[in-house]
C-alpha cells in the first residue's frame, strides 16, 4: 500500500516536472533569444548621384589676378577675412580682389548670386565661417 | 574642390589670435589655390534606388538589432525588421509608387524613394494608414524653407517639429490633448522616431560627423510631433485655418526648432498679464543668435535673425487670453509688442537700431520683431495651466504646411 502510494506521489512529481519544463519551453525562453531566419531591407538608400562636373584648371598663380572672396555670412569668416587679404595683398601687389556676401542658407536668388561671382572671378576663395 | 582647416574655434578670440591662424593657413590656401590637383577620378558607381537590397539574416532578435545598429542602419534604439512582407503591407497604405524618390536626403543624399518610407515606417512602429502622413511629413521637412542640411548639420540642438490638423487626428488616434508632446502617446512617437531614422540613416546626420551638434537634444532621436487640440480652441480657427486651408483639410506643418521654454502661469486672470509673462519667456528663449527688429520678409543675415516663434498654448491658458482678445491676430499684435530684450540682452553686432527707432541706451527695450505674421499660435494639450515657446532655427527657415494627401 505504502509502495503504491510512493508510485502515484512519484508519477504526479514527475508529470508536475514535464508540465513545467514544457510550459517553460513556450513561455521562460524570451523573444529576443529566439533564433530566426529572415530577409530584411537595406534601408540606407542608394546616393543621389549629382552630374560629372570637371575640376577647375587651377591659376598657375595669384599674380594679377581677379580673386573672388566668398563670405558666406558664418561668424568667424568675417573676422578672418581681412587678414586673409592682407596676406595676399602683401604676396601679390597685382592681385585685385571683390567679396560677395552670400549667406550659406537657401534663398530665392542665390543661384545668381554664385553665378555673378564665378563671371568676374578667375578663381573663387570662399571662406566657410562658424 | 579644395579644403583648408582652419582649428576651431575662429568666434570669441581676440584680433591677434585669428591673425596667428591666419598667417599659419596662409602658404596652405595658396598651394591649394594654385597647384591642388584631385587624388584621382574614381567612377562612382550608379545603383539603382528601387528596389532595396534584400539581406539574409539569422539570428535573435537582439542580434538583429545590434546588426543594424553595428551597420548604421538604426540610431540608439531598437527598431522593428523591415522585412519584405512587413513592408508590402505598409506600401498598401499608399497609390504612390515605391520606386518613386521622393527625396534626397542630404547631407548625405541617399535616395529615399517610397518603398523606404514604407520600410522606415515599419521601423519605427507605423502602420499602413500612416503611409499618407508619412509622405506628407517628408514633403514638409525636405521643402528648402525647413532647411533640412543647415538643422542637421549645424552645432546647435535642433528639433524637428511636426504640428497636424484636421479629421486625421482623430482618424489616427494623433494626440493632441493630455500629455500630447510627451513620450507617451504611441502614435506621435512612431512618426516622430521616422523622421529621425530617415533623417541620420539616409541623411547620415550622425555626430561627430557630420552631424557637428555642439552637445544636441533629445529632438535627434524622436522629433516632436503633436495635434493641435483644435475641439478647445476658443478663437474656433485651427492654425491650418489661420494659413489658408479649410477646416476639413488634413495639413501637416513642420518647422525646425532650437530648444523652447515653458510658461507655467498659474495666476494671472486677464490675458493681458499672461501674455506678458509668456513674452518673457519669448524674450529670453533662443538668446545669443537672435536679432532685434527682425523682419519676416527680408533675408536671413545675422542682424535679421529667429525671426519668428510658435507659442504652443495649453487650452486653459488659450481660454484666459481668448477672454481679453477676442482675434488670434490681436494676440499677435500684443505679442509683437511686449516680446523685447534690453539692448544690453542682444548679442553684441546683433541689433543694430535705425535712425527713425530714436534715443536709446543699454537699458533701452527692444522688440525681437516688427509684424503679427511672426507670431504662430497653436492650441495644444489637456488641463492645466502649462504652455511652451518655441523658437525656429534662425536661418532662412519658414514653417512649411502641406496637405495630406489620400
Amino acid at each position: 500500500m505504502r509502495m503504491h502510494r510512493f508510485k502515484i506521489f512519484l508519477a504526479v512529481l514527475l508529470s508536475t516536472g514535464f508540465l513545467i519544463a514544457s510550459a517553460c519551453m513556450f513561455t521562460c525562453s524570451s523573444y529576443a533569444a529566439t533564433e530566426a531566419q529572415i530577409k530584411v531591407l537595406d534601408p540606407r538608400g542608394e546616393l543621389y548621384s549629382a552630374p560629372a562636373m570637371p575640376i577647375n584648371v587651377r591659376l598657375q598663380t595669384l599674380t594679377g589676378k581677379k580673386i573672388g572672396i566668398l563670405n558666406n555670412t558664418k561668424p568667424g569668416a568675417d573676422s578672418f577675412l581681412p587678414f586673409l587679404l592682407q596676406a595676399l595683398k602683401e604676396a601679390y601687389p597685382t592681385i585685385e580682389f571683390k567679396t560677395w556676401t552670400i549667406p550659406y542658407n537657401v534663398y530665392p536668388n542665390k543661384a545668381n548670386d554664385l553665378k555673378a561671382l564665378a563671371a568676374w572671378s578667375d578663381g573663387v576663395i570662399g571662406l566657410l565661417g562658424d | 574642390m579644395a579644403f583648408v582647416e582652419v582649428p576651431h574655434p575662429m568666434g570669441m578670440i581676440s584680433l591677434p589670435e585669428i591673425r596667428a591662424k591666419a598667417d599659419a593657413a596662409f602658404p596652405k590656401i595658396v598651394q591649394m589655390a594654385t597647384q591642388w590637383k584631385p587624388a584621382g577620378t574614381a567612377v562612382q558607381k550608379i545603383t539603382p534606388p528601387y528596389p532595396a537590397e534584400r539581406i539574409k539574416f539569422r539570428g535573435t532578435y537582439e542580434a538583429l538589432n545590434k546588426m543594424f545598429y553595428d551597420k548604421g542602419w538604426s540610431i540608439s534604439l531598437p527598431v522593428i525588421p523591415p522585412t519584405p512582407e512587413a513592408v508590402a503591407a505598409m506600401l498598401k497604405g499608399t497609390t504612390r509608387k515605391p520606386g518613386e524618390v521622393v527625396w534626397a536626403v542630404p547631407p548625405r543624399m541617399g535616395q529615399l524613394t517610397v518603398e523606404l518610407v514604407a520600410a522606415y515606417g515599419v521601423m519605427a512602429g507605423c502602420k499602413p494608414e500612416h503611409m499618407p502622413l508619412l509622405l506628407a511629413i517628408v514633403k514638409a521637412i525636405s521643402d528648402d524653407n525647413y532647411d533640412w542640411r543647415g538643422n542637421s548639420t549645424t552645432t546647435a540642438p535642433t528639433n524637428p517639429i511636426i504640428i497636424i490638423n484636421g479629421p486625421i487626428l482623430d482618424e489616427l488616434g494623433i494626440a493632441y490633448s493630455t500629455g500630447d508632446m510627451g513620450g507617451e502617446m504611441p502614435v506621435n512617437i512612431s512618426l516622430g522616431y521616422f523622421i529621425n531614422l530617415v533623417g541620420d540613416i539616409i541623411g547620415g546626420s550622425i555626430p561627430p560627423d557630420v552631424d557637428k551638434s555642439t552637445q544636441g537634444s533629445r529632438g535627434d532621436l524622436v522629433a516632436l510631433v503633436f495635434g493641435e487640440n483644435e475641439k478647445l480652441n476658443p478663437w474656433k480657427q485651427s492654425y491650418a485655418v489661420e494659413h489658408g486651408f479649410k477646416p476639413t483639410d488634413n495639413v501637416v506643418t513642420a518647422f525646425s526648432a532650437y530648444l523652447g521654454t515653458n510658461n507655467t502661469d498659474h495666476t494671472s486672470v486677464k490675458g493681458k498679464d499672461l501674455l506678458n509673462t509668456m513674452a518673457v519667456g519669448a524674450a529670453g528663449v533662443a538668446s545669443g543668435i537672435t536679432s532685434c527688429l527682425s523682419r519676416y520678409d527680408v533675408p536671413f543675415s545675422w542682424q535679421n535673425s529667429v525671426k519668428y516663434m510658435f507659442f504652443f498654448l495649453g487650452p486653459e491658458h488659450a481660454d484666459t487670453i481668448y477672454k481679453d482678445f477676442p482675434t488670434k491676430l490681436s494676440v499677435e499684435e500684443y505679442l509683437v509688442k511686449k516680446t523685447a530684450l534690453p539692448l544690453w540682452g542682444y548679442s553684441p553686432s546683433q541689433c543694430t537700431l535705425p535712425k527713425e527707432f530714436g534715443p536709446y541706451d543699454e537699458n533701452t527695450m527692444i522688440p525681437r520683431f516688427t509684424k503679427p505674421v511672426q507670431i504662430h499660435i497653436v492650441v495644444t494639450g489637456g488641463p492645466g495651466k502649462q504652455s511652451q515657446i518655441w523658437p525656429p532655427f534662425p536661418t532662412g527657415t519658414r514653417p512649411v504646411s502641406v496637405i495630406v494627401e489620400k
